[in-house]
């Protein structure tokens, strides 16, 4: 068939980056037997990730996400933020708000986890190759859980903003002088994004927001 | 002219052009700061917060000595609230005569007469805020 001469005429180049080598071994195993891909290499953490992208030019990098010396969302930004035109695929076993939207803000092209089946895997790589976004149900059902959100959890700009200030650790006092107001008005505010966030005092709140993703390291900063 | 009850609030643009003359007048340097989205506001609340922070800016003329005023009305979900913020001497909120003086007792008593809250901080050194915050079931107008 056409398509499949298309498709073999050149295979799609895959990286495989995990900490444990029978993950490793097995996705190799799956890719190799099928002409579609060829695997270029392997890594066991975020920074050789970024090594072995930057010599091997795969088309899709496999990555999972909790690995030592550096993490998997970490290793993605960097990967997407050189424009080596290489597609990052998550895979991994995580599937909460926390794991999904970081990697999917540093520009993960998919997000699959590792239940998914041979035919899905192989899907999945095709996808992200051409720069088709591919999310596990699990992952799509928690994306679209923050987008459906009823706007009255959405925060102001203002209550953005005291969050903002609250997370770089300062005081009400201190919210209410940057921001010319009074205390009580800071305090009202306060209360207003804890019912959004749904949490009951300052700490959480902080936690909550990164929770969502609404502050990222270095947006406080 | 009082504006049309569907319009969306023109307290805004009142509070700039009072505080612009006042700044003028007062030699102060003072902002007018909206945030949030503006709601109609029923012509008692209007008028209300419009006294209030004619009055505080009377007091900081006054009393405060102070070099920069911020005024910000912020609409949220279930309020409006007024801000009147200078950067001056202060006082110290123990002494009654000097908080009596500040006619806060009749901002108070406008601001309760909407089931409202008037809240004043300062200290001495500290500038003074005053916040007025109005809850929502009174701010809007009522369907007829």
């Amino acid at each position: 068939m056409p398509e499949d001469a298309g498709k073999s005429a050149r295979p799609i180049r895959v990286l495989i980056v995990d900490d444990h080598p029978m993950v490793r071994d097995g996705i190799r195993s799956l890719l190799t037997s099928d002409p579609r891909f060829e695997v270029v290499g392997e890594a066991s953490d975020g920074r050789e990730a970024i090594e072995r992208t930057e010599v091997a030019h795969p088309d899709v990098v496999l990555m999972d996400l909790r690995m030592p010396v550096l993490d998997g969302v970490s290793a993605t930004r960097e990967i997407v933020d050189r424009g080596l035109g290489t597609h990052v695929l998550i895979l991994t076993t995580y599937d909460t708000e926390s794991d999904v939207l970081p990697a999917i803000k540093a520009g993960a092209t998919g997000y699959l986890l590792k239940d998914a089946t041979r035919d899905e895997l192989v899907r999945a790589v095709q996808a992200a190759a051409s720069g088709e976004s591919v999310l596990s149900p699990p992952v799509a059902r928690r994306l679209l859980g923050q987008v459906r959100q009823p706007s009255n959890d959405t925060l102001s700009d203002r209550e953005f903003e005291v969050l903002v200030l609250v997370a770089r650790g300062n005081s009400n006092k201190d919210v209410a002088a940057d921001l010319f107001i009074s205390e009580a008005t800071v305090k009202t505010h306060l209360l207003h994004l804890y019912a959004k966030l749904e949490v009951n005092d300052r700490a959480a709140a902080v936690a909550e927001a990164y929770e969502r993703g609404l502050l990222t390291p270095g947006s406080e900063g | 002219m009082r504006p049309s009850p569907l319009d969306d609030s023109r307290l805004p643009e009142a509070l700039s052009d009072v505080t612009e003359q006042w700044s003028e007048i007062a030699g102060v340097d003072a902002v007018v700061v909206t945030v949030g989205d503006r709601q109609p506001l029923r012509p008692e609340v209007e008028v209300t917060l419009l006294r209030v922070a004619q009055e505080a800016l009377a007091n900081v003329e006054k009393h405060a000595q102070a070099s920069r005023v911020g005024v910000t009305l912020s609409f949220m979900d279930d309020s409006v609230t007024l801000d009147v913020r200078d950067n001056g001497v202060g006082f110290d909120r123990s002494a009654q005569t000097r908080s009596e003086s500040y006619g806060l007792s009749a901002m108070g008593q406008r601001i309760e007469h909407l089931q409202g809250e008037l809240h004043i901080e300062s200290a001495p050194g500290d500038g003074t805020a005053i916040s007025a915050s109005v809850p929502a079931d009174l701010i809007g107008v009522p369907h007829a």
